[in-house]
């Protein structure tokens, strides 16, 4: 690992020990309790609520304790792997437009236009095994690179913005898609509004039936190696990495950035598009959010963790979807309210996105390494 | 003259910016109350680096400042103010659609209430005026006051903050010869109240008018300083662009073969006005390194970026190969034979995020040696990466370090790496070793001459005379865009010679020139 690399790792680590802290410091003091106990006593009665939140906190996605036995907690792990699904997807998504620098938010908008896409997929194309879930997600894929067009397409005809542009294509792509699913193949049987069943055929194999482990996990994992190998082994990666890195000296280069911009969009809308409906084949069976699942700011949030490396996507999205599946674990057990993981995670992103933080180490090396030699040269120089 | 305590004094100041370029170097400076000192260095001296740390824009990386015998540390702009420390900007930092009187005030407002105090403000203004002898229309908007005009406002806008000690910075550059003398009027007035100027500046005649004291910068260093009363014109130039260290290339005759690329009656103007290039023509012919002398701004800048493609003329064409190649995008004309060191390497030359080894295949990965069906053969590029390692001495721990981990000498060297194994038969080198240590500068002049020994045409631009002299077998100088000189006997002539025409002192007649 180079130094660069390792620089990064300390300070992702030194963030989420701060944001453990600062975490731990809030439960410590919300669960102070009032009355007539001397001061000692209160301490030491926050401290044991406080230490007991924290174990069903960071052990409780994969323990669960019967008695005075620690046994592993399958239902829990299961849950925690399921969640990682959508926001690893959505990760790689967004890492692909972050490496070129574009700041395309629209993950969100993107999984949900795939996922109502696909519902119609799912409900209607013909029962063929293995065939019927390929295409499914090549529906998906479809109409989230379709969405993504959108904005690249703008911005290239007329500069706007594509922070803008994608930012309102997701409030687009919630309306619109909730449209069509109400219009065309609403269950007209269920109480609420959902999707009519997914064909059995379009469902993906389960590897725990109990729990509803489906294979998506393996789906994510596989996309994460070709997303690895596109960005970091092809030449359209390499592209897109330097538009990323500078764009002046990509176009002195000859690379024509302007397609690099657009393309990349749309193949991270591509991947974006299967976030959501992955869930659905999966899980639930059905298309049923009525709000927008978040998964495609998540995945910003992942991005930023992984430093666009898709390597490191998988890591983060698991990191992410176990302290809330310990959260709400901890929620359950516990009269400490789940949300606290929202100050964790904004404690963890801000002190990774600073670049100020701790940045003086590394600029003490550089100057270190600039000097070296030169301070030699300062007699030498006046001849 | 009396010599006064001094009021500002610098030790041993260095600068390394964050991307490990060495802006100033144990740099010493003393300036004394009372006077008009002038800083003298061309553009990249560190002048500029110097002044930003005196007003708190920039921290030095080490060194110590003492103002009035007390060692100072001045965290920004609101300290070195607060200090007595006022600095007028080149650009002028004035709110166009205020009056001159709310502009002078601004931060510091009488207060009437929650109100600003517009009488009172108007009060202030006069006064400061009328004191420094520097009169302002208070009641007008910035907007409607002439260049001149708005520099006063902005030096009557530190004194009324209380500067003992004013940094201009090329205060004439935008200035009418009329308006000068009135500047130059106003200094001397303010110097009789005790007030200590510093005055950066590249205009030689300007410092011998007004200016007591002169300390020339280069490259990061100190040269020396002088009484202004002690020295000619000519003794600064030669201060200025003089030797650095003893530089021998070893070269033999050129072996000049065709003519490569030809530049065509080349004019163009900014987007400010002013005509960078005008008429220019000249032709590169294979086996020769053209050198090109000029103070920074005389049109070199945009004459290279109509060579290479980044900038289309207004008039007039370039041909590679009699090919034309002007208004043509870069990407279209690399692939032609063109290769091209950029004077400003983190922009154009290197991205620094990317690794060595894909720094070094930024124009050629898509070749068949570097990818085969839109796939990176990573292991040639490494192969590729540790030969152009080993060529080029990049010292550095591997090729998969990232650009942004290596000083400036080893950056450039790495785009020369590129730049010289395109296979291209010109190369444009800008500036190749600015700001980089002594010992990677000189292998890139090695590695300039070793090109043209193959025949490559090589144009080089620089700063550094020393450098020009040594490595050309002809130069051409620049003045405000025009080639004012042509040498083709380079043992004839020396750095204070190729001064003069830069500087404007002296000019060739088109006869003198000859074939350029």
């Amino acid at each position: 690992m180079k130094k660069g690399q390792l620089f990064e790792l300390y300070r992702t680590g030194i963030a989420i020990g701060i944001a453990l802290l600062l975490g731990y410091l809030i439960v410590f003091f919300t669960s102070f309790p009032e009355g007539a106990l001397s001061l000692g006593e209160k301490i030491a009665q926050a401290f044991s609520a406080t230490n007991e939140a924290f174990k069903y906190f960071l052990l409780g996605p994969v323990i669960k304790w019967r008695g005075d036995a620690a046994l592993f907690n399958d239902r829990g792990f299961i849950q925690w792997i399921n969640e990682t699904v959508p926001i690893m997807i959505t990760g790689l998504a967004v890492a692909i437009v972050f490496s070129a620098k574009i700041f395309n938010i629209g993950a969100e908008g993107q999984l949900f236009i795939g996922a109502v896409g696909a519902t119609f997929a799912a409900v209607h194309f013909p029962a063929i095994p293995v065939l019927h879930p390929i295409l499914v997600i090549a529906v998906a894929m479809l109409c989230g690179a379709g969405w993504a067009v959108i904005p690249g397409v703008i911005k290239s005809r007329l500069k706007a913005s594509e922070l803008v542009t994608s930012l309102m294509m997701n409030y687009v792509a919630f309306f619109f898609g909730l449209f069509l699913i109400k219009t065309f193949i609403r269950d007209q049987t269920a109480g609420s509004l959902v999707s009519e069943k997914f064909q059995d055929t379009a469902l993906l194999p389960l590897l725990n039936e109990r729990y509803k482990w489906h294979i998506g996990i393996l789906i994510a994992i596989g996309l994460t190696i070709f997303v690895w190998f596109l960005m970091k082994r092809t030449t359209w990666g390499y592209r897109v990495r330097l538009v990323g890195d500078n764009i002046h000296f990509a176009h002195f280069s000859g690379i024509k950035t302007p397609s690099v911009v657009f393309q990349a969009q749309v193949v991270s809308g591509a991947i974006a598009g299967m976030a959501g409906i992955i869930e659905l084949m999966g899980y639930h069976g059905r298309f049923l959010w009525l709000v927008s699942p978040g998964y495609g700011w998540d995945g910003i949030i992942i991005a930023t963790l992984a430093r666009n490396n898709p390597l490191y996507v998988p890591i983060a999205a698991l990191f992410l979807s176990y302290i809330r599946v310990g959260a709400k674990t901890m929620g359950r057990y516990t009269d400490i309210a789940p949300e606290i993981v929202a100050i964790l995670q904004a404690a963890i992103i801000l002190l990774v996105t600073a670049e100020a933080f701790l940045a003086k180490w590394k600029q003490r090396a550089i100057e270190k390494e600039a000097t070296r030699g030169e301070m030699t040269l300062e007699g030498g120089e006046k001849a | 003259m009396e010599e006064n305590k001094p009021i500002l004094e610098l030790n041993d100041i260095w600068k390394v910016y964050p991307n490990g370029v060495v802006a100033n170097r144990g740099i010493n400076l003393k300036v004394h109350e009372g006077e008009i000192h002038a800083l003298l260095g061309e553009n990249g001296a560190g002048k500029s680096t110097l002044m930003k740390i005196l007003f708190g824009l920039e921290q030095p990386t080490s060194g110590s400042i003492h103002f009035r015998g007390q060692p100072i540390q001045i965290h920004s702009p609101h300290n070195a103010i607060s200090r007595g420390i006022g600095m007028v900007h080149q650009h002028f930092m004035l709110v166009p659609s205020l009056t001159v009187a709310e502009n002078v005030v601004l931060g510091m407002e009488p207060k009437k209430g929650l109100s600003v105090d517009v009488e009172k403000a108007f009060e202030m203004v006069e006064n400061a005026s009328k004191t420094f002898g520097l009169p302002v229309p208070a009641a007008k908007k910035v907007k409607d006051i002439s260049v001149g005009m708005r520099q006063r406002v902005e030096i009557v806008k530190t004194l009324i903050r209380g500067a003992d000690l004013i940094i201009l910075d090329e205060p004439t550059a935008v200035l009418t010869p009329q308006e000068t003398v009135e500047l130059f009027d106003a200094l001397r007035n303010l110097v009789e109240m005790q007030k200590t100027v510093i005055f950066i500046t590249h205009k030689l005649k300007e410092v011998k008018q007004i200016a007591d004291r002169i300390t020339v910068l280069r490259r990061g260093f100190v040269v020396d300083n002088a009484l202004v009363k002690d020295v000619s014109e000519r003794d600064m130039s030669r201060m200025m662009v003089g030797r650095d260290v003893e530089l021998t290339i070893e070269k033999g005759e050129p072996q000049v073969g065709k003519e490569l690329l030809r530049l065509e009656k080349l004019n163009f103007t900014r987007a400010d006005g002013v005509q960078a290039v005008r008429d220019l023509s000249f032709k590169l012919r294979a086996g020769e390194i053209l050198g090109i002398a000029g103070v920074e701004g005389n049109g070199q800048t945009e004459m290279v970026q109509m060579i290479t493609g980044i900038l289309s003329p207004d008039e007039g064409n370039v041909f590679l190969e009699e090919r034309l190649i002007s208004g043509q995008f870069p990407g279209q004309i690399r692939p032609l034979g063109m290769s091209h060191i950029p004077s400003d390497r983190m922009t154009r030359g290197c991205a620094l995020d990317t690794t060595i080894e894909e720094n070094l295949v930024s124009d050629r990965f898509t070749s068949p040696e570097f990818s085969s069906m839109g796939r990176i053969k990573v292991r040639q590029v490494t192969h590729f990466a540790h030969e152009m390692i080993d060529r080029f001495d990049i010292r550095t721990d591997g090729p998969k370090t990232t650009i942004r981990m290596l000083s400036g000498g080893n950056i450039q060297k790495v785009v020369v790496a590129r730049e010289f194994t395109a296979g291209a038969c010109v190369i444009v080198a800008d500036q190749p070793t600015r700001g980089i240590d002594v010992a990677a500068a000189d292998f890139i002049r090695r590695q300039l001459v070793l090109e043209r020994d193959r025949g490559v045409g090589v144009l080089l631009v620089s700063a550094d005379l020393t450098e020009l002299l040594e490595a050309s077998d002809r130069i051409i100088v620049m003045f405000h865009g025009q080639a004012v000189a042509h040498f083709t006997r380079i043992k004839d002539i020396n750095e204070t010679i190729l001064g003069e025409y830069m500087l404007g002192i002296k000019k060739m007649t088109p006869e003198e020139m000859g074939d350029l």
